[in-house]
């Protein structure tokens, strides 16, 4: 599964936009799937965001991350049939469960709805740069910087533990280490993986602190290098947004 | 220990092509073959491929194209585990292996899984820490010592495994000069027992007193495989390495310049070669090249 959740640089409209306008375009996406209640209108909010996504053109990863996400998608879908009880009985099932027809369309929307909420953030975050997202957070939504910092840093390092994840595995599977076996003996064989993961995290993040804090990290009064201001394209976008959220509301 | 005689085609790479999934090409129609009984250092700049090629001769990586044989046997159908009980792999961070809370346990850990146990398994952990130097250590938490001590228990716990073949990315990297030294004597050691050792340095007095083969890479190829004499001599493959020659064999070939030989690069022979020099007398006139002193009047 490849979830890209890093900004791919490019010059596109989309990556023009102020992170302000894109911040509040996911965010609309995420009221207007759930104010949708049914499959048709998510497949074509889904589909106008690969469409956005081909303007900006990461559609090639949004498509991959969407691949990744449809098996979570049907674990929901198969978790809902299998527990939603109301609707009519197409198959009887054991202890007095049954897949019902609304069952399935339940869980169809709700893993659609999952699709494009997540898409919808994946696409924000390909194509902002998150220095902008730092900057609209704390100068424009008021967000206390530590706390903007926070978000970007947990974003910054997953590639980073990725790739440890990678090394720990093959330096254990050198010295025989065996990953695979039953379900029991599996979650033991993950320690010699764990293990090393969480201590190299800690060790990481106290040198990185202290780093930081001997270049000033923390010390009231900070200004930014870079002032990013939404133009008046951003305006019109996000009053479309207010728009579309209002109309639909009243139709749905 | 030595199934291997000195000498069998231990490690062969053939036409070994590594791309990575990002698209980069790490290894491009790499040919080698490691002899059972050999010491090889492999040098080149950062991002050379000397990890990715010695990745491929434990089966940690599989060529994407080309063949990798350990012991004849392809990598790509054998398990890593498998592998493991031939070839064997330091890491460069020790904090990527190292997760017991007693250092008997985490040297214990790759003979365990090897399906030792008992008295036999006692004494191999307590002769590898024995070796590099940290037996009083062994009911410590690993987490206490400090990164050399790590490093070497994390070649301990590879010592203790006694495969025949070792290899070890930059093994005296964050050592200092005596602990550099004793690693380095450890493996001289393991060498002349029969073992074949790989090491990934950038230490060239370590590839001029340790090494009876050098293979110099650079940008996936490899540019040199010959001896470290050899690769002395090739002023701009040295360049391309981003390399240089350590002093002692920097002065041999500045003495070579004026006339002046010894047969092998020490100290102590060069010292002899140039008093001998000066005992002779000013018979045979050198003209030194000129030094800062000929431009003055």
């Amino acid at each position: 599964m490849s979830l890209s959740i890093e900004y791919i640089p490019a010059t596109s409209p989309v990556h023009k936009l102020h992170a302000l306008t894109k911040l509040a375009g996911a965010l609309t996406v995420l009221t207007l799937s759930m104010l949708m209640g049914t499959p048709v209108p998510l497949v074509i909010l889904q589909l106008a965001l690969l469409g956005i996504a081909a303007v900006a053109n990461v559609h090639q990863e949004l498509l991959g991350a969407m691949k990744g996400l449809l098996k979570v998608a049907v674990v929901l879908i198969v978790l809902q049939v299998l527990f939603y009880s109301e609707g009519t009985a197409l198959v009887p099932l054991f202890a007095g469960l049954a897949i019902t027809d609304q069952g399935i369309l339940f869980g169809v929307t709700m893993a659609l709805r999952m699709l494009v909420i997540v898409s919808s953030f994946l696409l924000f975050l390909m194509t902002t740069p998150t220095r902008s997202t730092v900057l609209s957070l704390v100068e424009y939504l008021k967000v206390p910087y530590d706390y903007a910092f926070l978000f970007i840093t947990a974003l910054r390092f997953i590639p980073t533990f990725i790739e440890e994840v990678h090394l720990i595995r093959q330096a254990q599977e050198a010295r025989a280490h065996d990953f695979s076996g039953g379900a029991f003996s599996r979650v033991r064989s993950l320690f010699p993986l764990a293990l090393p993961l969480v201590s190299i995290s800690l060790k990481r993040a106290e040198r990185m602190a202290m780093a930081m804090e001997t270049r000033g990290f923390g010390l009231p009064g900070r200004t930014h290098y870079r002032l990013e201001a939404p133009e008046a394209g951003d305006f019109l976008m996000m009053l479309l947004m207010v728009l579309a959220v209002v109309i639909i509301s009243l139709f749905l | 220990m030595d199934v291997f005689p000195a000498g069998h085609p231990l490690l062969q790479a053939q036409q070994l092509k590594h791309t990575f999934r990002t698209g980069r090409c790490a290894l491009q129609s790499v040919n080698v073959t490691i002899h059972a009984g050999e010491m090889v250092a492999i040098i080149g700049r950062n991002g050379a491929g000397k990890t990715t090629l010695t990745k491929h001769f434990n089966g940690l990586l599989k060529p994407t194209a080309g063949t990798v044989l350990v012991g004849g046997q392809d990598t790509r159908r054998v398990s890593v585990a498998q592998l493991a009980r031939t070839v064997s792999y330091v890491f460069q961070n020790p904090d990527h292996q190292i997760f017991h809370g007693r250092l008997f346990d985490e040297v214990a850990f790759g003979p365990r899984n090897l399906g030792l146990s008992g008295k036999e398994l006692d004494q191999r952990v307590a002769s590898a820490l024995d070796a590099v130097n940290l037996a009083a250590y062994v009911d410590r938490d690993p987490a206490e010592l400090s990164r050399g001590q790590r490093k070497r228990a994390t070649i301990a716990s590879v010592l203790a495994m006694k495969t025949p073949v070792l290899i070890l990315d930059e093994p005296t990297s964050g050592q200092d000069y005596q602990e550099s030294r004793q690693i380095m004597a450890i493996l001289q050691q393991l060498h002349q027992q029969g073992h074949t050792i790989l090491l990934i340095t950038h230490d060239m007095e370590l590839v001029q007193e340790q090494a009876q083969r050098v293979l110099v890479l650079g940008d996936g190829q490899l540019l040199l495989d010959g001896s470290p004499d050899e690769l002395f001599r090739q002023a701009s493959l040295l360049q391309i390495a981003g390399l240089r020659r350590p002093p002692i064999i920097d002065l041999q070939h500045r003495l070579e310049e004026l006339g002046l030989t010894a047969s092998v690069p020490t100290a102590e022979s060069l010292a002899a070669a140039l008093a001998s020099r000066i005992q002779q007398g000013p018979s045979v006139h050198v003209d030194p090249t000129p030094g800062r002193n000929a431009a003055c009047p």
